[in-house]
């Protein structure tokens, strides 16, 4: 299976939470003009666990939070993941991690 | 022999009281989906308790209380959904009060 | 309006979870007040108390579990999470059989909250 055989919606988003993959994370990184880091996939985990727990995607402000509570403050903080995820982190890490857009996203 | 099939909540207790009404000893009943309140131990199923009370039979459906984390009190019998197409088979009639 | 110039949002979970979408429409949104920045609270009244079962497990019937996104709304700023006491007390239920922690919550101080929000949606 690659991202190309996989339904998406208009965005870019996984349809079928079950399709997801690493490797076609690594794709949807690709298409974002990401190379994914040791870095990237703890953000793409700790989405991915936030996800199984309550059943949604994190806004950015419960991205930071979220981040800052699990792995500590200097990588709790907008800086930081607008560098590895340009463009809107909450957004583009749960794109990444297969799962639905974040509501209320704008 | 009519099966009664109920799968709504509190908020319809009339409908389930001209359900428990018409139901006759030799009837079941069956609570589905959001029906499955009324299996519960509570101080709101004082209509349940009457029809079981009556001698009725009074079922939930297991995947319905799993989904809403409800247990059913010791006076009812659960059903998953084998038993309830069974239920359905031993009733010559059945009736669902939506 | 509070002093702080945010709204005064009351949110009513009223109805159980998975027989129709109520549920997860109130949870959306209390998520989306909470994202903009509101002052929100949230009661549980009636079988709206279920929403907050323990053991919710919607796999037997398919259906996604939106009702552990309650879990959530602490983390999006939402503090103020009530339950009615007479809803606990009529379905057997303390708040020790709730999935999260709430304030159990008398008639009257629910109508005193009812009296002073600036909105309240019913769900």
């Amino acid at each position: 299976m690659t991202l190309q055989d996989l339904p998406l919606d208009k965005d870019g988003f996984l349809v079928n939470l079950n399709d997801w993959s690493p490797t076609i994370a690594e794709e949807i990184a690709a298409h974002e003009n990401i190379a994914l880091t040791p870095e990237h996939w703890e953000i793409i985990d700790l989405v991915r666990e936030f996800y199984d727990e309550f059943g949604l995607s994190p806004v950015n402000r419960v991205l930071v939070k979220t981040t800052g509570a699990k792995l500590g403050q200097n990588k709790g903080n907008s800086i930081y993941l607008m560098q590895l995820f340009p463009g809107g982190p909450a957004k583009i890490a749960c794109k990444i991690a297969g799962l639905p857009k974040p509501n209320n996203c704008l | 022999m009519v099966l009664h099939i109920f799968n709504k909540g509190i908020r319809h207790r009339e409908l389930l009281k001209t359900c428990a009404e018409l139901i006759g000893p030799d009837d079941s009943l069956l609570l589905i989906e959001d029906g499955v309140i009324w299996a519960k131990e509570h101080k709101e199923n004082a209509l349940i308790q009457g029809l079981l009370d009556a001698g009725v039979q009074v079922h939930a459906l297991q995947e319905d209380l799993t989904a809403r984390g409800i247990t059913a009190a010791d006076a009812i019998a659960t059903a998953d959904y084998a038993q309830f197409v069974e239920l359905t088979e031993r009733h010559p009639r059945s009736v669902s009060w939506f | 309006m509070s002093e702080t110039g945010k709204k005064r949002l009351l949110y009513l979970i009223t109805r159980p979870p998975f027989g129709d979408a109520y549920g997860a429409e109130g949870l959306d949104a209390v998520l989306a007040a909470a994202v903009f920045d509101q002052d929100v609270e949230v009661i549980f009244l009636e079988e709206g108390v279920f929403q907050l079962s323990k053991n919710i497990d919607p796999a037997p019937i398919a259906m996604k579990n939106h009702a552990k996104g309650f879990k959530a709304l602490p983390i999006y700023g939402v503090e103020k999470i009530f339950v009615s006491m007479e809803a606990l007390d009529k379905f057997a239920l303390s708040t020790d059989d709730l999935s999260m922690p709430v304030e159990a919550l008398e008639i009257d101080a629910i109508k005193e909250k009812m009296a002073t929000a600036d909105h309240i949606f019913s769900f």
